[in-house]
């Protein structure tokens, strides 16, 4: 185009200085004849008035050449002209609310998904079954985690559905997330306000909303996989994030995915779970992160009551245990009444603290978080302050490192290694008799989990972790509770759909 | 690996193996044991522990009074109530079958008895494997002080008879699955054993034993998984105390229902004074199931008059 522009403007230049010399020195010429015919010979300065002319003419039908091929430069310039009009136009910085550029016009839709396949080796694996046919084996090939989510964006709102598979308890397939939502946003599509109804993850704390795709540990602490099972509960709720600040709340039906106490998403009892979490993350120069908050969750267990019995006839062999039946080893068994299920008060307060920061070594992570909450077990030892007579008091927090080493040799794959510790006490109460006196028990559970691995940035993870697992569910040769023989090594691989 | 990269390593290795170690139990479950144990107060598992039997120590307090109600029962007898007394300082009891298994079971102490010098209390459910061949066995009893020390063994006599039933000639069939499977007999005289007619054998029709069983007649002992109502046995055994019908048996499994099960593998035992003299095994799928009828045959067995079966 610049090529076009400078023969453009040369000749038009040098049409000007043609034209100026032309006034200056010569009336303008008469129009060309039609055809060229040759005059009269005349005397020398006519032959020179003649040849003059001829120049002249010649001069006229170069400029007329240039005049057209100008002519046609300048159409072409227009045209590049109105191309580019749009994009001069369009605003330099949108207002807070207002549509970025074509956002209104092109929602966003997303197919996204993982796997993370592993190999698990437990302590404590036998070759036997549970009661009730469950495998004690536990040493073997599993899909932790099979994860396809779709979803679908727009300025004002948009809509997300996440499907789970994983052979666990057996090949099973199932809803992880289902949400939609109206959302307000920043320029950056940032959400300033969000309102969300479905199935979505508890607003609790660090762990339960952080993905186990970008997770290096294997699964959350023992702590937050008691008091959410799952991280996903149906609910609606309001969140969004303002500069560094972040907020949401959220009112749930309080039985979240994975909840052992035998109500899965429904949600028995009418009072509705509030979780909820207020806290900053700021970014600092040098790629540093510090992310924090403090949380909440205030709600209504419940526990079901029993069905009318009827009278019944029993045989204990509980007296002569001959394996005959006795007549006084028959008892009847009066029916009972039913008893009416009762609803319990529990909630939960956490604090989470993080910081990430990227230093010549490659990028470092540190996380800790800490809950303090009542009747909240949800999971293995699940609160039941109703049976129990008292509120189970529960104890929990993790600290967490992890580096992602950047070496250039290795360049894309990067080492990544980690550590863990988290604790997490069940029942801070609880006691026992044991030779012949009550002593406290403790049931509590610390995990150590050294972490080491591979990884390519958003694309593939090879990872093991080794949980040493530290309890009180042995006993010793003379009674005294005393850890067990349960620690775990994973190795797991993660690729990206 | 250079000789520093190694002592890193291994530096950083050390602290997780030791805490990987240190004085974690090795709790198995015991389930492959001859003999399971529970404590009574709590009702949880006791602890299993791998091993011989605690070696004894003569200054500590040893079990006394020890309770079993019979001390004669069959194999897979279940919550069988053992308890008795320990030390006043004694926090647990070591329980044992003699000769048995792999290891032993650690039961706590409970509260004191002040009718006992307030002795510490102990008290189990046991259960006996039904593998647990017939013969005379010895429970081990052990107290132990709070050093871990064992007091010399108590040893309990129990007489544990088979798990299949006490009779002259027993014909046995067990199966691996949850589905509905019966044993059905045909005995020389035509007579059609079946769940619906559990005998042999047909009872008097008149006289003093009118009602009575003819001799020679044997009884079915249970129809399990009757309707698919899962019973744990998945065994049922015809049991003639005395001499059966001379001639030729016919024997035949039918599957009832299959219990949403694809298939079932049986075995068939003829045992004549306990000793096995007849063995086959077979198979039938849920096609198979017919609501009742005939069922496969599977086996032939010929009795003579003087109680000798083959």
């Amino acid at each position: 185009m610049n090529r076009h522009l400078s023969a453009a403007l040369a000749a038009a230049a040098v049409n000007a200085l043609i034209q100026t010399a032309s006034a200056q020195t010569t009336p303008p010429p008469p129009p060309p004849p039609a055809t060229e015919q040759a005059a009269p010979a005349p005397a020398q300065p006519a032959a020179n008035a003649g040849e003059l002319a001829k120049q002249v003419e010649m001069q006229r039908a170069d400029l007329d050449e240039q005049d057209a091929r100008i002519a046609a430069l300048e159409r072409q310039l227009k045209e590049m002209k109105k191309v580019e009009a749009p994009v001069k136009t369009a605003p330099l910085k949108a207002t807070p609310g207002a549509a970025p550029a074509g956002a209104a016009t092109a929602p966003t839709f997303k197919v996204l998904g993982y796997i993370q396949s592993q190999y698990e080796f437990h302590q404590d694996s036998e070759d036997q079954t549970f009661i009730g046919g469950a495998p004690m084996n536990q040493n073997r090939f599993l899909l932790r985690r099979v994860r396809l989510k779709l979803q679908r964006d727009w300025q004002y709102g948009g809509a997300m559905v996440e499907f789970d598979a994983n052979t666990v308890k057996g090949p099973a397939i199932g809803l992880q997330h289902a949400e939609v939502s109206l959302a307000y946003r920043d320029v950056e599509r940032k959400p300033l306000v969000r309102l969300v109804l479905g199935l979505f993850d508890n607003p609790f704390g660090r762990e339960v909303v952080e993905s186990p795709r970008a997770r290096p540990f294997m699964e959350r602490s023992f702590a937050s996989r008691e008091f959410f099972p799952a991280e996903p509960d149906l609910g609606a709720g309001l969140m969004g994030e303002i500069a560094w600040f972040r907020y949401s709340v959220a009112a749930v039906n309080g039985q979240p995915l994975g909840d052992r106490t035998g109500y899965i998403l429904q949600d028995p009892n009418s009072h509705k779970d509030i979780v909820g979490r207020v806290g900053v993350a700021v970014d600092l120069p040098h790629e540093t992160l510090i992310t924090g908050g403090a949380s909440i969750l205030n709600g209504k267990g419940f526990r079901p009551g029993t069905d009318p019995t009827k009278n019944t006839v029993a045989w204990r062999d509980n007296l002569v245990e001959n394996s005959l039946l006795e007549p006084t080893e028959l008892i009847g068994i009066p029916g009972a009444a039913a008893t009416s299920a009762v609803n319990f008060k529990r909630w939960l307060v956490g604090a989470d603290l993080g910081l990430e920061f990227a230093s010549a070594l490659g990028r470092t992570h540190l996380f800790g978080e800490l809950s303090v909450g009542s009747n909240m077990d949800r999971n293995v030892f699940i609160a039941d302050p109703v049976t129990a007579g008292y509120d189970i008091r529960e104890f929990g927090y993790y600290a967490e490192f992890y580096q992602e080493l950047k070496f250039a040799r290795l360049a894309p794959v990067e080492p990544i290694v980690g550590f863990r510790y988290d604790f997490y006490d069940p029942d801070s109460d609880v006691l026992e008799k044991r030779s012949g006196r009550t002593l406290p028990l403790t049931e509590s559970v610390t995990t150590y989990s050294p972490l080491i691995g591979l990884q390519v940035a958003q694309h593939a993870r090879l990872l093991g972790q080794w949980d040493i697992i530290k309890d009180s569910l042995a006993r010793n040769r003379v009674g005294v509770p005393v850890d067990r023989k349960n620690n775990i090594v994973t190795i797991r691989l993660q690729g990206e759909l | 690996m250079s000789s520093n990269s190694l002592r890193f390593a291994i530096a950083a290795i050390l602290p997780y193996a030791l805490l990987g170690c240190g004085t974690s139990v090795d709790a198995r479950s015991g389930l492959d044991q001859p003999l399971i144990v529970k404590d009574a107060s709590s009702g949880r598992a006791a602890q299993f522990v791998s091993g011989a039997f605690p070696a004894s120590v003569a200054s500590v307090a040893p079990v006394t009074n020890v309770s079993i109600h019979n001390l004669a029962f069959s194999a897979g007898t279940v919550q069988k109530a053992i308890s008795g007394l320990a030390g006043t300082d004694s926090p647990s009891v070591a329980i044992a079958l003699k000769g048995m298994g792999t290891g032993y079971w650690v039961v706590p102490t409970s509260v004191p008895e002040p009718a006992q010098n307030f002795a510490l209390t102990w008290g189990t459910s046991c259960d006996f494997s039904r593998t647990v061949p017939a013969g005379s066995y010895s429970l081990l009893l052990a107290a132990s002080n709070p050093k871990g020390e064992f007091s010399p063994a108590f040893e309990q006599l129990l007489k544990i008879s088979s798990f299949i039933p006490d009779g002259h000639v027993v014909a046995s069939l067990t199966w691996d699955s949850a589905a509905d499977l019966d044993l059905r007999l045909t005995s020389p005289s035509g007579k059609q054993q079946s769940p619906k007619h559990p005998n042999t054998g047909s009872p008097y029709d008149a006289g003093p034993d009118a009602g009575e069983l003819m001799p020679g007649s044997g009884l079915l002992d249970r129809d399990s998984n009757a309707s698919c109502v899962q019973d744990g046995y998945r065994t049922e055994n015809v049991v003639w105390s005395d001499a059966p019908e001379p001639g030729t048996y016919v024997v035949n499994v039918d599957m009832f229902s299959s219990c949403s099960t694809p298939a079932a593998s049986f075995s068939f035992s003829l045992y004549v004074d306990g000793q096995e003299v007849v063995h086959k095994v077979g198979r039938l799928l849920d096609i198979d199931a017919d609501g009742g009828g005939a069922g496969l045959f599977v086996t032939e067995f010929h009795c003579e008059g003087t109680g000798t079966c083959s």
